[in-house]
């Protein structure tokens, strides 16, 4: 066959259709990433249903474009789906590869609608796969017929309104109705089947109950005990008249049994037919998804926001935020000047408005906040794929467990969450986790659990991964140290295990005993904790040998404002992370020594080298440190801390964070800019690589 | 031939429904909005109506309140973008006989006008 690839394709849609449509895609792949790995071993019909309704709708839609290849694709899935569906496949482990293969290489082919450029993928050889996969003689999944018979209670008195018309001579119905799985408002059919019954008789019970239904819960299937005149094929085909009814089963119930529990319709084994998911639809006989009870899915109350208008609105309030800030200098101001009885009216009316406004825009700046969190789910989600391919390489059991995906954060954090995440889920597997031989020997079970937890606390996120494996090495990492002379013998051997299992942060450290091309070599945890720290988020880490690791990450809510020290140097005001600070003290009350040439802050038993703020941010203008004394800032970036030389503290405030490269371009030391109430600019210092650097600009005696 | 009305604000959605109408030897005739909708129910009187939920002037839903106040048989199936669930139901207890969610695959909609017009 020879590769088309690079040559320029044709879709049936304009710009309109496209956004529509890969929003669309978008959504469903998203729903097959999160969801196939758990097709494995024994799923849920609810989920199954949900995933081959995914695939179906990725079918339809592309072949509503011309995509002839994502369609067929998208068939060979659906094919495959639809037999696991119905119990004549199993969802083994090989389904799912092939079922994983073809999303990815569906992700590829949605793109093409964007670029509209062949990207030589082949799909006829995973279509192969995929009919492969459901030809092989698999072990069908547990026999339908195994299922127990649907029971349906009546409520008492249910019959009561009716018997007039029993004793009339009308028949009682016991009603089963499956409404087609691609039909995407389920509900709205289960209301019209309902309203059809009504039309033609008396509907003395049903379920899910008339509330439910009305309610918008989704469910795909409706029985019902109908009393009327008409006849059982009277009664079908009025029902079958209602669009996306797949089926209608009904039987006449004696008066007798018609209370109390009846039973309804065992869902028939399907018989393997034609491939032809057309066919399919026509025999379309759903399992149920949710019978009794509301389900949990509710109609969602949402919009979607294009997310650069959301920025803009952010950026938009930070501007109020400012001008607040400004309004209320401005009153304080004038309140000292204006003593005049005349203008108190005036100035309290003032006084008043501006307090308003602040509170508004506080207000304000919250709710657009909050519009741009996102639920973590977005990330965790794509972890099970990971584990399991991770897994998969290295030979490992390992099961993952994850809560808290409702805990909402910003989504400029989401972003930049994802790959510190994803190492350090690596780590767990790769490192973290025995084989199932080592934790067989270990008397523990072959499968590892690694799980992923999120939480929120004040204004923090926090996500913990927990492994129940070996545990970090500290003699190892003891040894390791010393070899690569990063610290003494004895000042190794002298710390405790809690502050050793830290070391894994440093630079240029792995344990592992050989390079392994999962977690790479040694990159890794150092890069991990220079990027948390860098959203102004801490991580730690805590581990008992032969029992697991824990790494929790702490991270802000939004990137979008921050709390920060506010301090003056050499006429600049510049806003210091609260998070990073660990203490500020006036010149007086430090402890100052010389040390080798340089100044240094003595503070609780440790010394800190000193740094001009200003010079370290490269301010090249004369230094004069005020006459009357200066302050000092110490600050922390993993456990290394320094002491920063500031003329002022100017208070703690909440700064909307710019980013340098709309105003002046990146500057090392800054991670961005605010602007200040009287509108000029504060710069945000990037502790982090200040400490770092910290030995090159300590200050000379 | 049956006679279809079509009504959406969105001009793209009146052509592409057209198309696969017209097509398919149906006479269409198109509104864009709810207002419109009712007098052209009222002056052509079509066989079936598809009925765009959000529009200008007057929605949807309303125009079907209105257009089953002058004819309590008027087939109108609503047409509806995912999300507007309590809407739709509003409408099928308001008297609509079917429903269509956006984007519509043209068998889909055929199915559905043809049930209409039966």
């Amino acid at each position: 066959m020879t590769s088309t690839k690079g040559t320029p394709l044709q879709f049936d849609l304009d710009d309109e259709d496209l956004k529509l449509f890969l929003e669309e895609a978008e959504e469903q792949i998203e729903l097959l990433d999160q969801s196939l790995v758990q097709l494995e071993g024994e799923p849920d019909p609810a989920l199954v249903q949900r995933i081959f309704r995914a695939a179906h709708t990725l079918k339809g839609s592309s072949a509503t474009i011309g995509h002839k290849k994502m369609a067929s694709l998208t068939h060979a899935m659906e094919t495959v789906l639809d037999a696991v569906r119905q119990g004549r496949r199993a969802p083994t482990s090989e389904v799912v590869d092939a079922l994983l293969a073809g999303l990815d290489a569906l992700r590829v082919l949605a793109n093409e609608v964007v670029t509209r450029v062949d990207s030589g993928i082949v799909t006829e050889r995973l279509e192969a796969d995929l009919m492969a996969v459901l030809d092989s003689e698999g072990p069908a999944a547990a026999s339908p017929e195994a299922q127990d018979v649907p029971v349906y209670v009546v409520p008492a008195g249910a019959l009561e309104c009716c018997w007039e018309e029993v004793e009339q001579g009308h028949g009682i119905f016991f009603v089963d109705v499956v409404v087609a799985s691609d039909c995407q408002l389920p509900s709205i059919r289960c209301y019209q089947v309902l309203q059809e019954m009504e039309s033609i008789g008396r509907l003395a019970a049903c379920w899910p109950e008339r509330d439910v239904i009305e309610a918008g819960g989704g469910e795909y299937r409706m029985a019902g005990l109908l009393v009327t005149r008409q006849t059982e094929e009277q009664i079908a085909a009025a029902l079958k008249a209602v669009s996306d009814v797949a089926a209608v089963r009904l039987r006449a119930v004696p008066p007798s049994e018609a209370t109390g529990p009846i039973e309804g319709f065992r869902d028939e084994p399907q018989q393997p037919a034609a491939s032809s998911s057309e066919a399919a639809e026509a025999r379309d006989e759903a399992p149920p998804e949710t019978l009794r009870g509301g389900s949990a899915r509710k109609a969602s109350q949402s919009v979607r926001i294009d997310v650069e208008r959301l920025d803009g609105l952010m950026n938009l309030v930070g501007e109020l935020v400012i001008d607040r800030t400004r309004l209320q200098q401005v009153r304080e101001q004038l309140s000292s000047v204006l003593r005049d009885a005349s203008l108190s009216e005036l100035m309290d009316n003032f006084e008043e408005t501006t307090s308003h406004l602040a509170r508004v825009t506080d207000e304000l700046q919250e709710q657009i906040m909050r519009s741009r969190m996102l639920p973590v789910r977005s990330v965790l989600s794509r972890l099970p794929r990971l584990v399991r391919d991770v897994a998969v390489k290295c030979g490992k059991k390992v099961d993952l467990v994850t809560a808290g995906e409702e805990t909402e954060l910003d989504r400029s954090v989401i972003e930049e969450i994802s790959d510190p995440l994803v190492h350090i889920l690596r780590n767990a597997v790769d490192h973290g986790i025995e084989s199932p031989e080592e934790r067989r020997a270990a008397g523990k079970p072959e499968t590892g659990t690694i799980s992923v937890t999120a939480w929120n606390q004040e204004t923090y996120i926090y996500l913990a991964v927990r492994d129940d494996g070996r545990g970090i090495d500290t003699a190892a990492l003891r040894r390791k140290v010393v070899e690569k002379g990063l610290m003494t013998r004895e000042a190794a051997e002298a710390a405790p295990d809690e502050q050793v299992v830290q070391w894994i942060f440093m630079p240029g450290l792995s344990t592992a005993k050989q390079v392994t091309d999962v977690s790479g070599r040694g990159v890794g945890m150092d890069i991990v904790r220079t990027n948390i720290e860098r959203l102004n988020g801490q991580i730690t880490v805590s581990s008992v040998q032969g029992k697991g690791t824990e790494v929790i990450i702490q991270l802000p809510l939004t990137l979008a404002t921050t709390k920060a020290l506010m301090v003056s140097a050499n006429g600049t005001v510049y806003a210091i992370p609260l998070v990073s600070v660990t203490e500020a003290l006036a010149d007086h009350e430090a402890d100052i020594h010389t040390v080798g040439g340089r100044k240094t802050l003595r503070l609780r038993h440790r010394l800190l080298p000193m740094i001009d703020l200003a010079a370290a941010l490269g301010d090249a203008r004369p230094r004069m440190l005020p006459t009357d004394g200066y302050f000092v800032v110490a600050a922390r970036h993993g456990d290394r801390q320094a002491a920063f030389i500031v003329d002022r503290l100017l208070g703690e405030q909440d700064v909307v964070v710019k980013s340098l490269g709309d105003m002046l371009g990146a500057r090392k030391g800054l991670t961005g800019a605010t602007i200040l109430g009287d509108g000029t600019l504060g710069l945000i210092v990037d502790i982090a690589s200040l400490v770092t650097e910290q030995a090159a600009v300590s200050v000379p005696a | 031939m049956a006679t279809i009305l079509v009504v959406d604000d969105a001009a793209f959605m009146r052509m592409r429904m057209s198309k696969i109408l017209t097509e398919a030897g149906y006479e269409v005739i198109q509104a864009e909005n709810g207002l419109e909708a009712v007098e052209k129910y009222r002056s052509a009187k079509p066989d079936a109506v598809l009925m765009d939920i959000t529009m200008p002037e007057m929605d949807g839903l309303t125009a079907l309140k209105e257009i089953r106040k002058v004819d309590p048989n008027a087939k109108v199936a609503m047409v509806t973008a995912l999300g507007q669930q309590q809407i739709v139901l509003e409408a099928v207890k308001s008297g609509a006989k079917d429903f269509l969610v956006k984007p519509a695959e043209a068998d889909r909609v055929l199915a559905a006008v043809s049930k209409l017009c039966n």
